[in-house]
């Protein structure tokens, strides 16, 4: 079985080169992008199993890009990471049609069993 | 030597005797000549003879044939006789011939031959006779017979010939005699007259040279008589045969007659130490005599001309022959009075000077020391006074009181070390350190001043973390701080680079070279040789602002390490400042930390503060408060001694100098307990002088912190002896990193990428405050949280929550942003310090 894909938007180096590690460590074929734009471009080009994105970005940040996706009639499986802690994120990055939402610094663990559950869920 | 002098030189040496020789010759070859003439006049001589003998042979011959004739056609004996006697006359004549030509062998055997005819003609002309006297004659009309004629055509054909050769000789012998008379005469004439040359020619050059070591020694007694130094020539036995005039002067006018041994008395030499008239053995002219050089001999004159006495040097030679023997001695003497007075008057001079500048290098040490005193208050209290409720204007002013005080504290620190290093007393304070740590921490100083002007700084250190080498840490980073901040100070755009590359030197140590590179504004030659000079400032430095001192310590510091700095430089296109340093090196464990700040790290303890100004009590006890550390105060040595008695504590802070017991004293004490053993106390001192922490060292103190005491030396100290209650790292965050660490450590990785990423954040926040965009303030921050919070740098996080949270404009967004910079720093080193130590 061919490896799955992640495409994963992240702005910040130190938390791109975690994300990037942990989960080539575990066999995903990931594809990194810096900002919103950038990924957006990258989702609609190829086919992902898939998307990661932090919330807080330069441009277009991670609901702006879920909801660009949405609006042009992609559909996604998307993890939203912020480091903020109110509770008010995550009920948004839910609404936003997120599959789930990770609070920063990334609990690594956490982090991977929910790509995991993530990924295995079928709609 | 050209050969036109040495043909001179020879003239003028063998010129004379040459031409007598030559005269001598020229008679001898003129006496030979004359013999050799005489010979020749008389070989013709002799050749007219044979020629007139040859003649008289053929008449005598002719008149015997004709008489013989005469008889036979008359028998007249007249003819007879006539006929007789001229055989006999022929019979002379040709032994005379004979005789005459016996030195020519071929002439003889001719006129031998013409003998032997002759004696054949006349048996012919007697039988003739003999024939007539008895009557049987027949004879021709002529009285002559057939064979007679032939034997006097063959006499007749001999002596032609005979003749003929004899005229041959003869005209060789003119010619001889004629040449050799002609060559002769030439010969003679021209010897002679080169003789006459050579001998003026001789006679003219040792003329000139006469008159010439005539003008010379006449210009030599004129030199001599007009020197100003005296000098006396005496001969083989001592007595002087030249005294000049500057020499009469001291010594007077009727001296020639003086003998040696009676000289020091005479002319009154005395020895100047002692004031004593010098023993005649011991004179200059006297050791000259025994071949020694005298030089420079000290020597006062005092006699009748100079009755105060005068102070001569004098020198004095032996005079030698080309066998090295001596011939006499010669001796100069030079009044030295008046330069030995300004050499006294510039000694005290000197001594006048040192005196000065000692005294100005004190007056500055002191006027330093009792600067910092006052100024440990302003600092400590400004430094609490911005921690309290405070409107934003005041809080500004309160960040310039502190700011200012801090830039007058590195003025007096430089002045300080200056008027240290001048006398002297500046001494350097090696131990173990990690040099990459080092100059990596120095680097990472300047990380936010270089991203704010936009300034590309890079470090590069040729060898690994874990290098320990011997040498003084703190005086090596204050020269790279000092040149790292002068690169970035003079660099409005472009890159500073750091470095730092080693090798192993002869002396088996390790050279390390040290380089800071900037592409800034650059210096001129004149410039660079101003750089150097005290209090000397480029035109462009004046601008920027700075005392100016910076450099002068780093070069006197580097000079104290044995070596200096130096730049290659070039206006406009930046300058290069490097030095080299050799050091010990050691890989085994080193024991200083760099000292670095840690603000509002929290610690547990007690600790007792002993200090006998109250300004100083209160501002180091509130520092420590604020820091979590319980605080005793004690005002002197002998309370801190009873406060010792009935209490513990984690740590003591002593000041050295106190009324009623010294903290030296106090600290004696207080070790002398039992269970004072291994506190430790670290001394407080305002004096910043190594010898203090020399004394305290000895008392047994373990520490030592000059006054004003500065957060981050006061931070360190306490780093160092107490516990820390909260860690400034959550190491718990980092550990879940270890299991996807591969060959390398991701946390390492991770801080690289930190130590990449965060200059920039960090440029945009003072940025965006400097722009009053808040909203991007609290995007970067969230941003910078986010990474510091991944590598579990909690404080970091923290105040980039602050920040994130901000929304209101306030003074204090930017004092919290200075305050994460140090606390980024502090972080990041911490990090890599836990990791290499697990390493």
């Amino acid at each position: 079985m061919a490896a799955q894909k992640i495409l994963v938007a992240e702005d910040s180096p130190v938390d791109s080169v975690i994300i990037q590690r942990v989960l080539t460590s575990k066999g995903y074929d990931v594809t990194m992008t810096k900002n919103g734009e950038e990924a957006y471009k990258k989702f609609t080009e190829d086919k992902f199993d898939l998307l990661i994105t932090d919330f807080f970005m330069p441009g277009l940040n991670g609901y702006e890009l879920l909801g660009r996706l949405k609006e042009n009639g992609f559909s996604y499986k998307a993890i939203v990471m912020t480091a903020s802690k109110e509770d008010e994120f995550h009920l948004r990055s839910l609404n936003f049609g997120a599959f789930d939402h990770l609070q920063k610094p990334l609990n690594l663990h956490l982090f991977l069993a929910k790509v995991e559950q993530a990924l295995r869920t079928q709609f | 030597m050209s050969a036109k002098y040495k043909l001179k030189k020879w003239v003028r040496s063998y010129g004379y005797f040459t031409s007598q020789i030559m005269f001598l010759l020229v008679a001898v070859f003129a006496l030979l000549n004359a013999l050799s003439t005489k010979k020749a006049l008389e070989s013709v001589e002799h050749s007219y003879q044979v020629l007139a003998d040859i003649e008289s042979v053929g008449n005598s011959f002719g008149h015997a044939e004709a008489s013989q004739r005469g008889y036979i056609l008359s028998g007249n004996s007249e003819y007879l006789d006539s006929y007789k006697s001229s055989l006999d006359d022929l019979k002379i004549e040709l032994q005379n011939l004979k005789d005459r030509v016996a030195d020519n062998p071929e002439q003889l055997a001719r006129v031998v031959s013409i003998g032997g005819i002759l004696a054949d003609r006349i048996t012919l002309l007697d039988l003739r006779i003999r024939e007539k006297q008895t009557g049987n004659v027949e004879i021709d009309a002529l009285g002559s017979t057939a064979a007679g004629n032939t034997l006097t055509k063959r006499l007749r054909l001999h002596l032609e010939e005979l003749e003929k050769v004899e005229q041959s000789l003869l005209a060789e012998r003119k010619q001889i005699r004629e040449s050799s008379t002609e060559q002769s005469g030439f010969v003679v004439v021209l010897a002679t007259l080169a003789a006459v040359l050579l001998g003026i020619t001789s006679r003219q050059i040792i003329k000139k040279e006469r008159d010439d070591n005539y003008q010379q020694a006449k210009l030599t007694s004129m030199i001599i008589e007009s020197m100003r130094d005296g000098l006396v020539v005496v001969n083989e036995e001592g007595m002087f045969t030249i005294v000049n005039k500057a020499a009469q002067s001291f010594i007077g006018t009727d001296v020639k007659n003086i003998l040696p041994k009676d000289r020091a008395k005479a002319f009154g030499m005395r020895n100047p130490e002692t004031n004593e008239l010098f023993d005649s053995q011991e004179l200059p002219l006297a050791r000259a005599m025994k071949g020694e050089h005298v030089h420079e001999m000290e020597v006062i004159f005092k006699n009748k001309l100079h009755p105060d006495g005068v102070l001569c040097s004098v020198t004095g030679m032996p005079l030698l022959n080309e066998a090295n023997e001596v011939t006499g001695a010669m001796a100069t003497f030079r009044d030295i009075s008046k330069r030995k007075a300004t050499e006294q008057e510039w000694k005290i001079a000197r001594q006048a000077a040192i005196e000065a500048s000692k005294l100005k290098s004190e007056f500055l040490a002191t006027m330093s020391h009792e600067i910092r005193t006052p100024m440990n208050g302003v600092l400590g209290m400004s430094t609490l006074l911005a921690d309290t409720k405070l409107n934003s204007e005041q809080f500004e002013f309160v960040n310039i009181i502190r700011k200012s005080t801090q830039s007058l504290l590195t003025l007096i620190n430089g002045i300080l070390d200056l008027s240290k290093i001048e006398a002297g007393k500046l001494s350097l304070d090696p131990a173990f350190f990690d040099l990459r740590e080092m100059v990596s921490d120095t680097v990472e100083l300047f990380r936010f001043a270089a991203a704010e002007k936009k300034i590309k700084l890079t470090m590069n250190v040729s060898f690994e973390s874990g290098l320990g080498v011997f040498g003084d840490s703190d005086r090596l980073r204050q020269v790279l701080v000092n040149l790292i901040g002068n690169a970035i100070k003079f660099t409005e755009d472009g890159e500073v680079t750091v470095t730092v590359t080693n090798s192993t030197a002869s002396t088996g140590k390790q050279k390390f070279r040290f380089e800071v590179k900037d592409s800034g504004i650059g210096l001129t030659e004149e410039e660079i040789q101003k750089l150097f000079v005290k209090y000397g400032q480029t035109m462009s430095g004046v601008k920027k602002g700075g005392s100016g001192l910076g450099l002068l310590i780093s070069q006197q510091l580097i000079n104290l390490m044995g070596s200096h700095i130096q730049i290659e430089s070039e206006k406009g296109t930046g300058s290069t400042f490097w030095f080299e340093v050799e050091f010990e090196v050691s890989k085994a464990e080193y024991c200083v930390v760099p000292a670095r700040s840690l603000s509002s790290e929290v610690f547990k303890g007690s600790v007792l503060v002993v200090e006998d100004q109250k300004v100083n009590q209160k501002v180091i006890s509130s520092i420590l408060a604020r820091l979590g550390v319980e605080c005793s105060l004690a005002d002197n040595g002998q309370q801190a001694l009873e406060l010792c008695k009935s209490h513990s504590y984690d740590l003591v802070f002593m000041d050295c100098r106190m009324p009623v017991m010294d903290g030296y004293e106090a600290t004696e004490k207080i070790r002398s307990m039992p269970t004072w053993k291994d506190v430790p106390i670290v001394a407080l001192s305002a004096e910043g002088a190594s010898g203090d922490r020399e004394r305290c060292f000895q008392v047994g103190m373990n520490d030592f912190v000059s006054k004003p005491i500065e957060m981050p030396v006061l931070l360190n100290v306490l780093k160092k002896y107490l516990k820390s209650s909260q860690n400034q790292i959550d190491e718990n965050a980092l550990k879940q990193f270890d299991e996807f660490s591969k060959d390398d450590d991701l946390v390492l990785v991770l801080i690289d990428e930190y130590k990449k990423a965060y200059p920039e954040s960090l440029k945009q926040l003072f940025e965006a405050e400097k722009a009053g965009n808040l909203k991007e303030l609290n995007e970067v921050a969230h941003g910078l949280k986010s990474s510091s919070a991944a590598l579990g740098m909690v404080k970091v996080a923290e105040i980039c929550q602050w920040l994130e949270d901000a929304v209101t404009p306030s003074k204090q967004i930017k004092s919290r942003m200075q305050e994460l910079e140090l606390e980024i720093l502090s972080a990041v080193r911490i990090l890599t310090e836990l990791k290499t130590r697990k390493a």
